[in-house]
């Protein structure tokens, strides 16, 4: 169920969360973090920690699943995956913020 | 299974909390490796992973949060909306929660009775592998043996673990003047090792306290022990005088354990071996015929049940042989020689009460099960029709966007909460309730002592059934509600959907379904209160008002038999001396005792068809009984003093017995005999024929009755017709109380050591006919709640329909239609339910109501008078449950009607 969001940092966080798990398949945080960063050329750069609450919160929705594992360094890693509710609100989230997008940049274009 | 998981997050959240930890001090990890990869120095690479992460504490309760408190949210907020959906509508909640109360709580109360005194097992060490013996081939658990027999089964090998015999009744611990009764057990040495049961405080029997000739110890029961001692260890060593003989306590049982006997306490508890000091007979341990112990089993470790049974049953032929009572005719002996012996499990042990009352408490549980249904009805009903009227609610929050999960949580909440406070309200009138029902149990004759501890099978039963119908009836409608489309329920203004009809339709099936069960509880109430109020009303054959009864016990007054019952001779001609006594006189029982005894007669040309048919009552009364009981005399004379023994065997008779054996002709001047092998040759005049009495209860049909006089007492155990042990009955003006100071005064100074105890025939009425009483008082109850929780249900539909047919209502009024046709409308669809409810109802009933047909006294499980009452009282309720909403409707106003729509 697509969830209404009035702050539009956590929601694009959510955004970029989704799009980088439903492209790289399973990961844990960090490499998550790692992945958004460096795609974004490092202009996206928020507080590290904040990506958790957010990741947590869309387990709790149903949109992502995690669990423990082992990664190629042998260290224990939650590792998250996209669920078929985490596809719908990706296509759902890229569509509104695609909307806001076009609206910005018609605004800045012709205001 | 997210919610799960949250669940699970609150009970294990030093673990959540440690995981979160776990995962942030991997991506600091990760985070600074990368770094001292880019060439940072490693300190300075932790730093910055640090400082990148933001604060890792805020970071963690965030995450924390999230993982909590969404989920305490929603269900706060359901909470929240459920307490304002209910002050919304606060009288249909009250509603609900009184009918679930109601129903539960009965429910409770008596399922806790029959848990306590059917189904609970014994507070002993396995009570699984305990068993009942009993003779014969059909279950009875209440067989009773004679001590001869428990010695031989005590010594059966290889089935069981232990064995032990016991037997109760009332002792009296006062030494003179009134007696202090107290319930006691009578048991074999080896009981409580083998029930497992341990002391609280000395030591308990083992067998070595229990063999001929034993010294008299008692042990004490713990509540006794705790009132009469304060539970003091002191108590041991002490001495307690019972039925006047001085016993030493040695020890108390532990609390738990009341009797092996459940709803059966005991105050106190004495070997075996004592029963001939007891019992004022030397010879009962060895007499074949007096049957008094039953006998419980442990089954020996491994050998299973049908093991055992075969075991018994192989040894069953030698130990009836064994002991053949020697003074029994030939016949009676083959019958007894042709007895077996088996075993049932009895892990609840086995219970008096239980069986007293068994079906009355089936019966009960039937009915408040019908309570409940009917309360449950009522319940969905009021949900039903709340939540067609919140459709539209519903819908808009549908439309905005609300998961349909969400609303069905929501409104399950909301049944939820509505069980729960059922469930509770519904334990405190249980609490309430079976305090009132044993109270009810308790008369003289059975001593009850019933702990009712609200244990974790009656909490499990009540919040199961609370939480059934809350999920049970508040998801119905949430089904449906959340079922509809939206747009339609919107445009519809929340007015005509066709689901709305659909819920009328079901509204109306529970009602219907309300009045037919109702009917049966109604039928069922009138049937228990017909019974017992003919019952009460019988004419005992004597007159009950202004009789006192006093038994004097002179046994213990220190002399033979023959001085002991000369003592009570003086005292029965002190106590015609009396001011305000206008008669008195003495019998060896006294009526509706539920005691007394019986024996076959024979008279010349009468043939028994069965051996049992020749069975007599025996009434042995002094002279002046006829007249003191105020019995009619309907030919003949009274006993006289000169009946005595040595003179003419004489007897009187009862006008059935004149039917039974002398085929209704005139038989005084005739004689009969007693089939007793100790008295068989006396022929016994008839010099009276009296008119039927009830004898031994209330609700027993008269059987033939003899009456003999005391001064010529026949086949007695103690040998001669020296009685130490005599029922006074006195007519007397004066109030119980100042008789009974009277009589004690007059006893106190024949011999201090004389007991008494004092009743009224009023009082010994009441106790014969309390069972009855009980169950017409609760079925009555029920079967009026049932009727209100229809009227209630009946009252909602109703009034629904009438709302629901408001447009229509205003259109016949605006078109000329007269107010009393509206009214005479809402009247016939109310009459209409109702009549489709009471043709269901009556077919149940007379399909349901044998099931009562044991506990009735007088009227028939199908009496037409009864049911009809029960059709007119719910009638009649159909009618007043409508007259409100058809008086609503006959007053509306056509043109706000229609300008509504």
């Amino acid at each position: 169920m697509p969830r209404q969001k009035n702050d539009i940092l956590q929601g694009t966080l959510a955004l970029l969360v989704l799009r980088t798990l439903a492209s790289r398949g399973k990961l844990h945080g960090y490499a998550i973090t790692a992945h958004i960063q460096q795609v974004s050329a490092d202009l996206l750069r928020v507080e590290e920690g904040s990506l958790y609450p957010a990741l947590h919160r869309m387990e709790q929705d149903g949109w992502v699943r995690a669990e423990w594992g082992v990664t190629e360094k042998n260290r224990e890693a939650r590792f998250y995956t996209l669920t078929a509710a985490g596809r719908k609100q990706l296509e759902h989230e890229q569509e509104s913020w695609n909307r806001l997008t076009t609206g910005v940049r018609r605004v800045l274009r012709y205001a | 299974m997210a919610w799960y998981h949250r669940v699970a997050n609150i009970f294990r959240s030093d673990r959540h909390q440690q995981q979160v930890d776990r995962e942030f001090a991997f991506h600091l990890q990760e985070r600074t490796d990368d770094l001292i990869a880019r060439g940072l120095p490693p300190a300075r690479a932790a730093r910055e992973a640090r400082r990148r992460f933001g604060n890792r504490t805020a970071m963690a309760e965030r995450t924390h949060d999230v993982d909590h408190l969404l989920w305490l949210d929603t269900v706060s907020a359901d909470l929240r909306y459920a307490v304002r959906a209910i002050r919304n509508d606060p009288l249909v909640f009250c509603v609900a929660v009184v009918s679930m109360a109601l129903g539960i709580g009965a429910n409770v109360a008596i399922f806790s009775l029959i848990n306590a005194v059917l189904l609970r097992p014994l507070p002993v060490r396995d009570p699984s592998q305990l068993v009942v013996v009993g003779s014969g081939k059909v279950t009875s658990a209440d067989d009773v043996f004679t001590n001869p027999l428990w010695e031989q089964i005590r010594n059966v090998r290889g089935a069981f673990d232990g064995t032990f015999a016991f037997t109760d009744d009332n002792f009296n611990l006062s030494t003179g003047g009134p007696a202090r009764r107290v319930h006691g057990y009578v048991v074999s040495g080896g009981m409580f090792a083998t029930l497992g049961v341990a002391a609280a405080t000395g030591r308990l029997f083992s067998p070595a306290d229990d063999t001929r000739g034993c010294e008299p110890v008692v042990v004490l029961g713990n509540g006794f022990w705790r009132q009469d001692y304060g539970s003091a260890a002191s108590a041991v060593g002490r001495t307690l005088y019972i039925d006047n003989t001085p016993f030493r306590i040695i020890g108390a049982v532990t609390s738990s354990f009341t009797s092996p006997q459940p709803g059966t306490g005991a105050q106190i508890f004495m070997p075996l071996c004592t029963m001939p000091l007891l019992s004022h007979d030397p010879g009962i341990l060895d007499d074949r015929s007096s049957w008094m112990v039953s006998i419980m089993a442990r089954l020996h470790g491994g050998v299973t049940l049908p093991q055992a049974r075969a075991m018994l049953l192989a040894q069953s032929a030698g130990i009836y042989a064994a002991t053949v009572p020697g003074d029994w005719g030939k016949q009676q002996q083959q019958d007894y020689l042709e007895r077996q012996l088996h075993i049932w499990p009895a892990a609840s042990g086995i219970s008096v009460v239980g069986q007293n009352y068994r079906t009355a408490l089936l019966v009960l549980m039937g009915v408040v099960g019908i309570v409940l249904l009917i309360a449950c009805a009522n319940v969905a009903q009021l949900l039903v029709a709340r939540a067609a009227a919140r459709q539209r609610e519903m819908a808009i929050r549908l439309a905005i966007g609300a998961s349909r999960g969400r609303l069905v949580r929501q409104l399950l909440t909301e049944g939820l909460v509505l069980g729960l406070t059922g469930a509770i309200a519904g334990l405190l009138f249980a609490h309430w309730a079976s305090a009132v029902i044993i109270r009810g149990l308790v008369v003289a004759h059975t001593p009850v002592t019933l702990a009712l501890p609200i244990d974790t099978t009656a909490l499990s039963f009540t919040f199961g059934m609370a939480m059934l119908t809350g999920v049970v009836f508040g998801l119905a409608p949430a089904w449906g509600a959340t079922r509809v489309d939206p747009q339609s329920a919107m445009k519809s203004g929340g007015r005509s959907v066709s689901s709305r009809g659909l819920s009328v339709r079901f509204g109306r099936a529970l009602v219907v379904t309300q009045v037919a069960l109702s009917l049966v509880l109604v039928a069922v109430g009138g049937l228990m209160l017909g019974s017992f109020r003919r019952l009460a009303n019988t004419d005992p054959g004597f007159r009950v008002d202004g009789l006192t009864l006093v038994t004097a016990d002179a046994s213990s007054t220190g002399g033979n038999a023959a001085s002991e019952s000369r003592l009570l001779t003086e005292l029965f001609a002190r106590l015609r001396q009396l001011p305000g006594v206008s008669s008195v006189s003495a019998s060896e029982t006294t009526p509706l005792s539920h005691s007394g005894r019986n024996d076959l007669v024979r008279t010349n040309g009468y043939a028994p068809a069965k051996q049992m048919d020749a069975l007599a009552w025996i009434h042995i009364v002094s002279p002046g009984y006829f007249a003191t009981m105020g019995a009619t005399v309907v030919a003949g004379r009274d006993f006289t003093d000169v009946d005595r023994s040595g003179n003419q065997r004489v007897v009187v008779i009862d006008e059935s017995a004149v039917r039974r054996f002398f085929g209704g002709v005139n038989p005084i001047g005739r004689t009969l005999q007693f089939g007793s092998p100790r008295d068989s040759t006396a022929r016994l005049t008839v010099v009276a024929v009296v008119r039927d009495a009830k004898y031994s209860s209330m609700d027993e049909t008269v059987q033939p009755t003899a009456y003999i006089p005391l001064a010529q007492k026949i086949g007695d155990v103690n040998g001669g017709g020296d009685a130490t042990k005599l029922h006074f009955e006195i007519r007397s003006a004066e109030a119980t109380a100042v008789l009974a100071a009277e009589v004690a005064t007059a006893a106190h100074t024949l011999s201090p050591a004389i007991t008494l105890d004092f009743t009224t025939m009023n009082a010994q009425l009441a106790a014969s006919v309390a069972r009855p009483r009980l169950l017409a008082q609760l079925s009555t109850f029920f079967g009026a709640l049932a009727l209100l929780l229809a009227l209630v249900g009946l009252y909602g539909i109703v009034s629904y329909s009438v709302a629901l047919r408001r447009n229509e209502i205003g259109i016949r009024l605006a078109l000329g239609a007269v107010r009393t046709r509206v009214v005479t409308m809402i009247l016939g669809e109310s009459t209409r339910l109702a009549l489709v409810g009471v043709g269901i109802g009556v077919a149940l009933t007379l399909a349901t109501t044998r099931l009562v047909s044991s506990l009735l006294y007088g009227v028939t499980a199908t009496d037409p008078v009864t049911i009809g009452a029960a059709i007119t009282a719910m009638v009649a309720t159909a009618l007043v449950a409508a007259a409100l909403p058809a008086w609503r409707a006959a007053r509306i106003d056509p043109m706000g009607a229609l300008r509504e729509e």
